[in-house]
């Protein structure tokens, strides 16, 4: 079976500058949830508007549902898209936002009051189909957003950034909203943000772009498990990933920034190498590592502590009521090429020790 | 819209601020007006020596006159057109500068210079433009086997007059509209291209109702413009001629009043303008400007 959406070699340049997408590859399957994730500016809106066909691309193909759509107009493509304002038409009231697109596909009128009326009540904005847009609030405009997208039952939806105009708590209920909506319809859904919380609850698949290239394409527990480089390492998870330069002596043992020498497991042989731990992959009672305490930050059910290795800090998260040691292990850790950014040694031990965890 | 209402502690001082305005208003609108209002019912001798209280008889008069009839549905039909036709075509230039990607300000440029130009020249220009002997459009006309003469023919005089307010008036409704369309945020635009396939569709559906305030508001400017501001392109260009088949309302009240010499029937004329001006205005935001806002 051929997947339903199937992006090869996008390539994307406005005017002359350089690509903001380069040569972007993504075959997804029916149904399934993807996120676009990444820093400002890597491209995620340029993809997801070529996909839209909002914009034209340089280069590449895109089909949908076994369709090549390269070169259709937006309204042909069968796709409908959330955007971060919202975008809905400020001179109509919330029904005929609604029924907009459908009236213009020529539904008729039965066809779609049942339509509208169904979407209205998944959404719990039958109350507001009357109204403009302008008398509701953020939220209930998100919300018609979102139903203006689903009544049109798309073969493909397309989100960029919908939640980020939302306060926080707000967001994380919409969050859920989107993803129990999404898992309910059943509709290949691609999904921009650069919340990477976001990304990790609503991902089937997770895209980490960086600079208009694929860092990674992943589940979450991939992403964050087994991650295929520096910038994904350092760009998923909360708090960041600590990296310290060390020095391979030799027989799995290397030289730490405090000059501490230290045996760990299948080091590499690079001249550049930079050891990636996660703060809540260290053990406060293993004392292997000598650390400097300057600063604890209390969160309630956890806490982060602040040390220093030698001259680099070194962030650890923990939920055990210690604020003081001055010395740790690194439960699991991950190598880098500090030059090229590039994972090194075996990712199969990685994984097993993600499976233990 | 709604209105956010605020309330500042304060004194004299904003009255001082906008006394300047009104003092301006009464001596410049209010008082003529009063003083209008006052003549119309009085009959004066042409040396301006005597004058007599008479009633209405002035407006009676007015009324009887068949070329104050004329001239009234002249003004109408020259004022509808000048409008509608204007409007038309600044809001498809608009539509096609705001699409037109590359040497956008070179466009802006040249569609809105016209502006700049007085109406007075604005009306030797084209004097000499529709010229009979001179004149490029004029001898183009004739060429194409149109007998083009605005002296003799009501309807060349007419269709002259209608093209150059036309033209003097297209630019401001061109920057209007502009600035109107580049207020609509790109993403309704590109919602609007999900959701409807036509451009001429998405237009008349979503383009349009936005731009309506815009468009209201400019409907104003335009009818008082054709209502007022062409005196100066008739007064160069046709003087009212022939036999007052091009006469407007205003330009009426100056032929009569200055010209003619006759200020009860002038003032009488000015009035009548005055509360024409109100009732359309009037009629303008009770029943349009309800409907166009979102
Ligand atoms: N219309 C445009 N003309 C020229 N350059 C553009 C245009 N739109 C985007 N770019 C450039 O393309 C690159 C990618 O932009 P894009 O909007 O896709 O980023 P993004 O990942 O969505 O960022 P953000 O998270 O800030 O929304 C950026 O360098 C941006 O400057
Ligand atoms: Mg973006």
């Amino acid at each position: 079976m051929s997947k339903q959406l199937n992006i090869s070699q996008l390539v994307k340049c406005y005017g002359n500058n350089d690509p903001a997408v380069q040569g972007f590859n993504l075959a997804v399957e029916e149904g399934e949830f993807i996120v676009l994730v990444g820093p400002s500016g890597c491209g995620k809106s340029t993809i997801l508007r070529s996909i839209a066909g909002l914009e034209t691309i340089t280069s590449g193909s895109i089909s949908l549902a076994g369709k090549d759509v390269t070169h259709l107009a937006p309204a042909k493509r069968d796709i409908a898209m959330v955007f971060q304002n919202y975008a809905l038409y400020p001179h109509m009231s919330v029904y005929e936002n609604l029924a907009y697109g459908l009236k213009n596909r020529g539904y008729n009128k039965a066809d779609i009051e049942q339509r509208v009326q169904q979407a209205a009540a998944m959404l719990q904005i039958t109350d507001y189909l009357p109204r403009k847009p302008k008398a509701l609030s953020g939220g209930q405009r998100q919300r018609v957003a979102m139903g203006r997208a689903m009544v049109r039952e798309p073969a493909l939806f397309l989100f960029d950034e919908p939640l980020s105009n939302l306060d926080a708590k707000l967001r994380a209920h919409m969050r859920l909203e989107i993803k129990k909506l999404q898992k309910r319809l059943g509709v290949t859904s691609i999904y921009v943000t650069h919340d990477q919380v976001e990304a990790m609850t609503l991902a089937d698949r997770i895209v980490v772009l960086n600079g208009g290239k694929v860092e990674q394409i992943g589940t979450p527990e991939e992403i964050y498990h087994n991650p295929a480089s520096h910038f994904v390492a350092s760009f998923m998870g909360t708090p960041a990933m600590n990296f310290l330069p060390v020095t391979a002596l030799g027989n799995n043992v290397v030289r730490l920034p405090n000059a501490q020498e230290l045996h760990l497991n299948n080091v590499p042989n690079n001249e550049h190498l930079l050891i990636g731990v996660r703060p809540e992959h260290i053990d406060l009672h293993g004392h292997q590592v000598k650390v400097e305490i300057n600063l604890t930050e209390e969160l309630g059910a956890s806490r982060l502590i602040h040390c220093q290795v030698g001259e680099h800090p070194l962030t650890v998260a923990t939920n055990e009521p210690i604020t003081k040691f001055n010395a740790i292990a690194f439960n699991q850790y991950y190598w880098f090429d500090s030059k090229t950014g590039a994972r090194l040694g075996d990712s199969q031990f990685i994984e097993e020790e993600a499976a233990r965890a | 819209m709604t209105a956010q209402k605020q309330k500042l502690p304060h004194g004299i001082t904003p009255y001082l601020f906008i006394l300047p305005q009104l003092v301006i208003i009464a001596v410049f609108f209010f008082w003529p007006a009063a003083q209008a209002v006052h003549m119309s019912f009085m009959l004066e001798d042409p040396w301006g020596l005597a004058s007599q209280f008479v009633g209405f008889e002035n407006y009676a008069l007015l009324f009887s006159d068949s070329s104050y009839g004329r001239s009234f549905i002249f003004t109408l039909v020259f004022s509808f057109l000048v409008s509608l036709i204007s409007l038309a075509l600044a809001l498809l230039l608009a539509v096609k500068a705001n699409s037109v990607l590359r040497a956008q300000k070179s466009y802006r440029v040249l569609l809105t210079w016209v502006y700049a130009v007085a109406p007075a020249v604005a009306g030797l220009g084209a004097y000499f433009i529709f010229n009979r002997q001179i004149g490029v459009l004029s001898q183009a006309f004739n060429d194409m086997g149109w007998a083009f003469n605005p002296e003799t023919d009501p309807f060349d005089a007419s269709f002259m007059l209608i093209l150059v307010a036309v033209w003097k008036q297209v630019p401001v409704n061109f920057i209007f509209f502009l600035a109107g369309l580049q207020s609509i945020p790109k993403s309704l635009q590109e919602a609007a291209q999900i959701d409807c396939q036509s451009d001429s569709k998405r237009f008349f559906t979503i383009t349009f109702p936005l731009l309506a305030p815009t468009s209201f508001f400019l409907l104003v400017i335009n009818l008082t413009y054709a209502f007022f501001e062409t005196f100066g392109l008739i007064d160069t260009l046709t003087q009212g001629r022939p036999a007052g088949a091009t006469t407007t309302l205003v330009y009426k009240v100056y032929q009569d009043g200055f010209l003619g010499a006759d200020l009860g029937s002038s003032s009488a004329q000015s009035v009548i303008l005055m509360i024409l001006v109100l009732v359309l205005t009037a009629i303008q935001f009770r029943f349009i400007e309800r409907r166009v806002h979102y």
